[in-house]
């Protein structure tokens, strides 16, 4: 076990070794200068040189990249160049904000898909299981953003029963219901599509282990129906979900974006989208890192967590 | 032989709707287990002999619509399922072919045993560990006490079916239905298995169903043997008077094929053709086609099960000219 951890940390750490080449690399490769962006069409071109040369960029690409690492691992992601801020708390206090976001929609879809997905399972053929599989695919074929947009017409403009956006209401001093109200939408919204294909894949995944030969054995050992379901069925299908749930938590916090944008909820995509547009480079390379980083972590985190439930897997 | 049989199977009739239609994997099966003793069920695969036995249970996936199956004296079939619960691995358990997908890969196998326990005999979690390693010990796994903890994986094919044989008898049942329960395993391994099962049955008085398609298991285990064709009993009489003079066709190809059945010096020789699909049993003899002794009217005319005294049965039309034995 403690080999297999080591393992997995150590590649973690090169995977994120790789991510970081590629954000700085990708920043640098695309079209557009920042400093033109950030002094205007009017700006001379001598005022241009010199802000170049202080912020580094005529070094050679080695040189700032070791220099763009070694800041980032002091915490120093530089400065804005829109906000004139330092980049680390400003996406730090945007993440967040993404991540309730994300971890709402997390268990709304974990916790309705594998539910519908038992349901559908144990009711095999029936209308039950046919009902949630025509939900699961209007679920799935309903684009996120355009779901979002239903709902803000039909509950926040016509029933008026629920903010139109933002995380908090623009006046008052947040709370917890307040900010609970705000997130049925975009939770709701985020977590449709990852909730239906959990369904799908809970439901095919609970009929084969319903079809193995153990699950027979419990049931010729005496053992309740219900309990057959709960005790060894369930466990099985979970452990062959796990990588499924990790993948999914992960596409969560990339379908955030769209969400965030449509709801303006103030997470760290919406923020991305704006440093893109505005050619903010340390905010987009630093936004990345940060979303990279958490998706490295959650891969590790499901792997780990396979290997507490499948006793196959911790032994070797 | 003592006169009350603990199982009584009657006309038993189970049915599989597949996409070519009805398929009659029972049809019209008699069979009787008194206590104590071992019953073989032989036949091809396909032959019904699994589907027997799930229906015994009433875990088969196919549908019973006809029968009966008496157990000490009360139809099963008639239970509701609370209380056919209460009686599948208690007082009827069912062991199977495959240890390697017949055990939860993540359930430490002393819960597995002790689970049984806990529902039948409302054991306590420690007290149905205990137990476990006991009955552990009985099926001469080595080193039980500390067995218990451990996960399938961590156990040989043997080992395994020795956990399956504990947990099959962790309630002692007055009848436990094995099904192919060496087929899975090395020959080596397959006769431990065996002496483990005839050595359980002595020291519980336990009654065992035993399918299996292999003669030689049933020529070293069963008491009594009763052969399947086409969902139908189409023999079955003591082991030892079934494997001297068999009766039904089917019987004597079948142990012609084998060698355990053979005389000595005798060539193996299989029976032509192939078992009838599912679903396509005509009318007449379903053996007739592969039948070397067939006559004109094997083709039309379904035979009865007969009884040819000494507690014989064959279903044959060529043996209606035995002695008539009333049924009892």
């Amino acid at each position: 076990m403690r080999r297999y951890i080591t393992q997995r940390l150590l590649s973690a750490v090169i995977v994120l070794f790789g991510v970081s080449i590629l954000v700085f690399m990708v920043l640098h490769l695309t079209p557009g200068d920042p400093v033109e962006i950030m002094l205007g069409p009017t700006a001379r071109p001598g005022d241009i040189e010199r802000l170049r040369a202080e912020l580094g960029l005529t070094d050679p690409l080695p040189v700032q990249y070791v220099r763009w690492v070694s800041r980032a691992l002091q915490g120093d992601l530089g400065r804005s160049i829109q906000l004139n801020r330092p980049v680390l708390p400003e996406l730090l206090s945007r993440f967040q904000a993404t991540l309730i976001l994300a971890v709402a929609a997390a268990i709304i879809a974990f916790s309705l898909g594998l539910l519908l997905g038992v349901i559908s399972a144990v009711n095999h053929n029936k209308l039950v299981d046919r009902v949630v599989a025509g939900f699961a695919m209007l679920a799935v074929s309903m684009p996120a953003f355009w779901v979002g947009m239903i709902g803000i017409v039909v509950f926040a403009v016509n029933l008026r029963w629920l903010p139109a956006s933002g995380m908090y209401p623009p006046q008052g001093a947040p709370s917890w219901g307040k900010l609970l109200v705000h997130l049925i939408m975009p939770a709701t919204t985020l977590a449709l599509v990852p909730m239906a294909v959990i369904a799908r894949f809970t439901r095919s995944q609970m009929l084969e282990v319903l079809g193995q030969e153990f699950v027979l054995t419990a049931r010729a050992k005496g053992v309740p129906r219900a309990r057959v379901i709960v005790d060894h069925a369930f466990g099985n299908t979970l452990v062959a979900l796990i990588t499924l749930l990790g993948l999914e938590a992960g596409i969560l916090l990339a379908g955030a974006v769209y969400v965030e944008t449509v709801f303006a909820w103030p997470g760290i995509g919406s923020l991305m989208v704006e440093a893109i547009l505005k050619r903010d480079f340390p905010i987009v390379q630093g936004g990345v890192l940060v979303i990279a980083t958490s998706y490295v972590l959650i891969n590790l985190l499901t792997d780990l967590l396979h290997a507490a439930a499948d006793p196959r897997i911790r032994v070797t | 032989m003592p006169p009350e049989p603990i199982l009584r199977v009657r006309g038993l009739k189970t049915q599989f709707q597949s996409a070519a239609g009805v398929v009659r994997a029972v049809d019209g099966v008699d069979l009787d287990i008194y206590p104590g003793e071992i019953v073989g069920i032989v036949g091809e695969s396909g032959s019904g002999k699994s589907a027997l036995a799930y229906s015994i249970l009433r875990l088969t996936s196919g549908r019973i619509v006809a029968g009966e199956v008496q157990f000490r004296g009360q139809n099963v079939l008639e239970l509701r399922e609370a209380e056919m619960e209460k009686l599948r691995g208690d007082r009827i358990a069912m062991i199977f072919q495959d240890p390697m997908t017949s055990l939860n890969p993540l359930m430490r196998i002393g819960t597995q045993i002790g689970e049984a326990l806990r529902y039948h005999l409302r054991l306590g979690r420690r007290a149905a560990a205990a137990k476990a390693a006991a009955l552990l010990q009985a099926v001469h796994l080595p080193d039980a006490e500390r067995r218990v903890h451990d996960y399938p994986h961590q156990l040989s094919g043997g080992q395994r079916q020795r956990v399956v044989i504990a947990m099959g008898m962790s309630c002692t049942p007055d009848l436990l239905i094995a099904d192919e329960p060496t087929t899975a395993l090395d020959v080596t391994i397959q006769s431990q298995i065996l002496n483990l099962i005839s050595e359980t049955r002595q020291r519980t008085s336990t009654a065992v169903l035993l399918i299996t398609h292999d003669l030689g298991v049933v020529a070293q285990l069963c008491d009594r043997v009763a052969v399947m064709y086409a969902g139908q009993v189409v023999e079955q009489g003591r082991t030892a008077d079934v494997f001297a003079d068999p009766q039904h066709p089917y019987t004597i190809g079948l142990l012609r094929s084998t060698p355990h059945g053979r005389r000595r010096g005798e060539p193996l020789r299989p029976i032509p053709g192939q078992p009838p699909r599912p679903g396509e049993i005509a009318a007449g003899c379903p053996f007739a086609p592969r039948c070397h002794l067939a006559e004109a009217r094997c083709q039309h005319q379904a035979p009865d099960l007969i009884h040819i005294g000494g507690g014989r049965q064959a279903r044959c039309l060529l043996r209606t000219e035995v002695a008539y034995e009333p049924a009892p």
